[in-house]
């Protein structure tokens, strides 16, 4: 029976995403962005990231738009539709190989987050007590920070590889799960479905990780579709101040750094690796926030 | 608006309500027809869950958005309501209709001091006061004045504030002053309900609609609040729409009782008439639930099944599931109103000659 | 509250900032390790440390020609203030009515709209958008002749110390010493950097007031209001509102005191000499007296924040007492 109510709610779900514009225009993105990252390496020869040309960096050719004068016009015979970079490659062709990279970047860390945020504070919810407050301390220290503050703090300690940048954006995201599932637990405890259960002689693990958490799902459906957006933008953000492990890396926030130096001479570089960023992230945030709506269950009828 | 001498404040003709929701249409009101005269008080009864309150909303033009009006008039004083703008209701509704609610604590604004809701009350009219220095008595008894007073906006603030506190000790609230000063979630529920009471009379309706308003307070507290009530009718002369699911209070307030079932009104009579000789089934049901002091042994009563679905109702009579005298007939058409004489009306095949 | 205190100081800084004392070691040359007590154990270091805060010697700042970090720190913080307080304004008064101009009309067009226009905000990057405002607003303005907007800085260098700075913030030192030229020019500085900060969380704010607004009208005494007649105006503006604005106050003095902890990357982009592009040095030249203090500073204020948010709510809503 519950499976039957699970599904009635899935189509009714489903029901009113379809009536919701933004929602569809999102997900039409998100899927875009998602084909590009899983066929990139198949649209843009992944070693082009590394051939440079310095004799046609910081180059413009295409018509279309005119970014005003001191620009430079590329050399004749290659024709880069969004320009070239300081090491002389094909933006587009960079932009295409980074999408994965943010992307992929993106969901390791949102699944990881919660995972473990989840997880956490479940346990902190439903055993209560000393354990509860330990683990509200830590998170509460981690939240007393802005995001970008701490992670470039961590990215600071930990060195410049992949690996640590990814922890150190993962280390700022995990709390933000714990208090939302720690306050959904505290309230699903109180309702008398879970007393039935107990007195049926139910374990608490099992009550706790086949009944409570699915139906505590929802908000953080909600928000981890939210946070894989601002993870790119975090995740970005750090690149773009300098702590990529590479600077050759294909990686949107890395590709906008370049042309820090060259706002005026060649903007660009800063401009169409942000506005992909801005895109991939609007959808996510797109299909967030829609999913915020239509999965609140006070505006259901 | 003029007044109709002897003729009826609010007539619901054939009203018909609905509520689009995500699994179907809700057809919470059907066919209703509704008489109030002047002065008169009709008290309407029924179970919860029967329309009641869609009823005042649909009158008041405050339904949900989900809901709309699918056949019927409502006419105040001879004019329809559904004609009017949106502007034009908000004129009827701080002028001529004033509506006390069940809850006083979530209909109470909770971050506003009862001083600012109540003077709000006051000086929505444009035409207030009516004259200086009137007492709150005077001021309650005169619905329109003759000419547009010229009073400036310091001293109509002035003058609510007095006339709050005024109003505030009619309705029997002990210390008004600081009653005015106080925020709802610091009063009792009674105190809180005379307060509703007072942002009501503040208006000067003819018509006064009252939904469940003791439904949310303890019975030593009920009887103050309806004897107020009855007390202050009698000083702003308006008529009443009380809205209840006892009958034992409608009995002792009322001068007729419309008995209303799954959004359809089912019996309509004067007090004595009801009382005298019930004529619907789920009326006559309704009297034997009310427990008998003199039969203190006897077993409460109750009337078997539930209230039906009103998506999808049950056809004919929607009342013959649980009637125990339901005839093949009740269940394929709905019977017509039937006047059994002396503007006693009943809606039941029983009584189809 | 006391348990805020305890809470944020402690733990936070034990930890991990020790290790940014670490790697200080590798460039401090031997007895300068012994003189600061480096090579002891890191509790100890700690204690040490904590003991020389209550005193007020928050240590040296190595690379800033050995200023002492206070100095440092204080030289910069007014700018972040300023810029922090024309973010906040700007963000409330454009997100609170877009909140609840999309509450009133939900769902339809202009509800969507403004959503749009919400969640672009909140997904820009902030350093992109920086440079494009930089871009359109000063460099494309200017070479087409056009009166455009400074882009770095908080004054002009060439009217920078011809006022006294009493408050240390341009555009109030330009208004007590009654230059309108000075106060003119520090606002024109700062609109790009502010309207960034407000760009990225407008839409925020504007989305949790529309939640609110609507839960808001819903309830009972909304409809109570109502059937007295009063003015749709009125009754949001007097009934609603005062309901609905908590969620929205706690997340504009959250925004503020994160602000004031230094919004890192538009004072990049802008050259605004403010504290949150002091500690993006900090953090790349190692520098952890710095850091220690610029954590210590953030977190107060965050704490601080926390506690005005809490009072601001006592004043919303008579319910709450203290």
């Amino acid at each position: 029976m519950e499976m039957r109510a699970r599904t009635d709610d899935v189509r009714y779900a489903l029901h009113l995403a379809r009536q919701n514009v933004l929602v569809l225009a999102g997900s039409l993105l998100v899927v875009f962005y998602l084909v590009i990252s899983l066929t990139a390496n198949y649209l843009v020869e992944p070693s082009l990231a590394y051939k440079f040309d310095f004799a046609q960096s910081y180059c413009w050719s295409n018509s279309v738009i005119s970014w005003g004068r001191n620009i430079e016009t590329c050399p004749a015979g290659s024709n880069p539709v969004l320009g070239t970079d300081g090491f002389g490659r094909d933006l587009l062709k960079m932009i295409v190989l980074a999408i994965p990279v943010d992307i992929s970047v993106a969901f390791i860390i949102v699944a990881t987050s919660t995972v473990l945020g989840v997880v956490l504070g479940a346990v902190a919810g439903e055993i209560g007590g000393k354990v509860d407050e330990l683990i509200l301390r830590i998170t509460d220290i981690f939240l007393a920070f802005p995001g970008l503050l701490l992670a470039l703090v961590f990215a600071a300690i930990f060195g410049r590889t992949m690996a640590n940048l990814i922890f150190a954006v993962f280390l700022v995201w995990w709390p933000v799960y714990v208090r939302l599932i720690r306050g959904q637990v505290l309230s699903e405890k109180e309702k008398n479905y879970v007393e039935a259960l107990r007195a049926l002689g139910t374990g608490r693990i099992r009550v706790l990780f086949n009944h409570i958490i699915p139906n505590t799902i929802y908000p953080v459906l909600v928000q981890s579709t939210l946070d894989v957006g601002g993870v790119i933008l975090t995740f970005s953000a750090l690149m773009f101040l300098g702590f990529s492990p590479n600077p050759a890396l294909p990686e949107l926030g890395n590709l906008a750094a370049d042309g820090i130096g060259h706002v005026f001479t060649a903007p660009w570089l800063i401009v169409f690796p942000g506005l992909t960023i801005l895109a991939i992230t609007l959808a996510f945030n797109l299909i967030g926030d829609g999913l915020r709506d239509i999965l609140d269950p006070r505006l259901r009828r | 608006m003029t007044r109709v001498q002897n003729g009826s404040i609010l007539q619901l003709k054939n009203l018909s309500v609905n509520f689009r929701t995500y699994r179907g249409e809700v057809r919470a009101l059907q066919n209703v027809d509704l008489e109030i005269s002047q002065h008169e008080v009709l008290a309407l009864v029924g179970e919860s869950g029967c329309g009641k309150s869609v009823t005042t909303l649909t009158i008041l033009n405050l339904l949900p958005p989900n809901g709309y009006v699918t056949e019927g008039e409502i006419l105040l004083n001879g004019l329809n309501l559904f004609k009017k703008t949106d502007e034009e209701m908000r004129h009827i509704r701080s002028e001529e209709i004033a509506t006390i609610f069940q809850d006083p604590m979530t209909y109470l604004n909770p971050v506003l001091t009862i001083a600012t809701q109540l003077k709000e009350s006051f000086l929505v009219r444009k035409d207030f006061p009516l004259s200086r220095n009137q007492t709150i008595e005077q001021f309650l008894a005169t619905k329109r004045s003759p000419e547009t007073t010229k009073v400036h906006g310091r001293q109509r603030a002035d003058i609510a504030e007095q006339m709050s506190v005024d109003l505030l000790k009619l309705v029997r609230l002990p210390d008004p002053e600081r009653v005015m000063k106080q925020y709802p979630f610091e009063l009792s529920g009674g105190m809180r309900q005379r307060c509703m009471i007072a942002m009501a009379l503040a208006r000067r309706p003819s018509l006064l609609i009252a939904d469940e308003i003791t439904t949310a307070l303890d019975v030593t507290i009920q009887a103050q609040v309806l004897s107020l009530l009855m007390s202050l009718r009698d000083t702003i002369d308006a008529s009443t729409l009380l809205i209840t699911h006892d009958l034992s209070i409608a009995a002792e307030t009322a001068d007729r009782i419309a008995v209303m079932y799954a959004g359809n009104i089912v019996e309509v009579a004067s007090t004595r008439a009801l009382f005298r000789s019930p004529l619907h089934p789920y009326t006559k049901l309704l009297m034997r639930c009310i427990p008998d002091v003199r039969k203190p042994k006897a077993r409460l009563e109750s009337i078997r099944g539930n209230v039906p679905d009103l998506i999808d109702p049950p056809n004919g009579c929607r009342f013959n599931p649980r009637c125990p005298k339901a005839m093949e007939v009740c269940r394929i058409r709905k019977p017509t109103l039937k006047n059994y004489g002396n503007d006693h009306l009943v809606h039941c095949f029983l009584y189809e000659s | 509250m006391v348990f805020y205190l305890a809470r944020g100081f402690p733990s936070a800084f034990a930890p991990w900032t020790q290790y940014i004392t670490r790697k200080m070691n590798a460039e401090q040359i031997q007895n300068i390790i012994e003189q600061h007590g480096f090579d002891k154990p890191l509790w100890e270091q700690y204690v040490y440390w904590l003991r020389d805060v209550i005193q007020g010697d928050w240590g040296y700042s190595n690379w800033a020609n050995g200023l002492p970090t206070y100095e440092v720190f204080a030289s910069r913080f007014p700018y972040t203030v300023e810029l922090t307080f024309a973010a906040t304004i700007l963000t409330i008064v454009i997100g609170i009515p877009l909140g609840i101009l999309s509450a009133i009309k939900n769902n339809k067009a202009a509800d969507h709209v403004a959503r749009l226009v919400a969640l672009t905000g909140y997904s820009t990057p902030t350093y992109w958008f920086a440079y494009i405002l930089q871009l359109v607003f000063f460099y494309y303005l200017y070479t087409l002749g056009l009166p455009y907007l400074p882009s770095s800085g908080a004054i002009s260098p060439t009217l920078a110390g011809t006022v006294p700075a009493t408050t240390g913030l341009p555009i109030m030192d330009g208004i007590l010493a009654g230059n309108m030229n000075y106060t003119l020019d520090a606002i024109a500085h700062v609109i790009l950097p502010a309207f960034t900060l407000c760009f990225t969380s407008v839409g925020y704010l504007a989305r949790i007031v529309r939640a609110s607004m609507l839960e808001v009208l819903k309830q009972d005494y909304i409809t109570m209001a109502r059937s007295k007649g009063l003015t749709e105006k009125i009754v949001i503006c007097r009934h609603a509102l005062k309901n609905a604005l908590g969620p929205a106050m706690t997340l504009t003095g959250l925004f503020a005191a994160s602000l004031l902890g230094g919004a890192v990357v538009t004072e990049y982009v802008f050259s605004w000499p403010g504290v949150g592009d002091l500690s993006l040095q900090a953090v790349f030249q190692g520098d952890s007296n710095f850091l220690l203090l610029y954590t210590l500073v953030t977190a107060l204020i965050i704490i601080v924040a926390n506690l005005v948010v809490d009072i601001g709510y006592a004043f919303l809503d008579p319910r709450v007492k203290y």
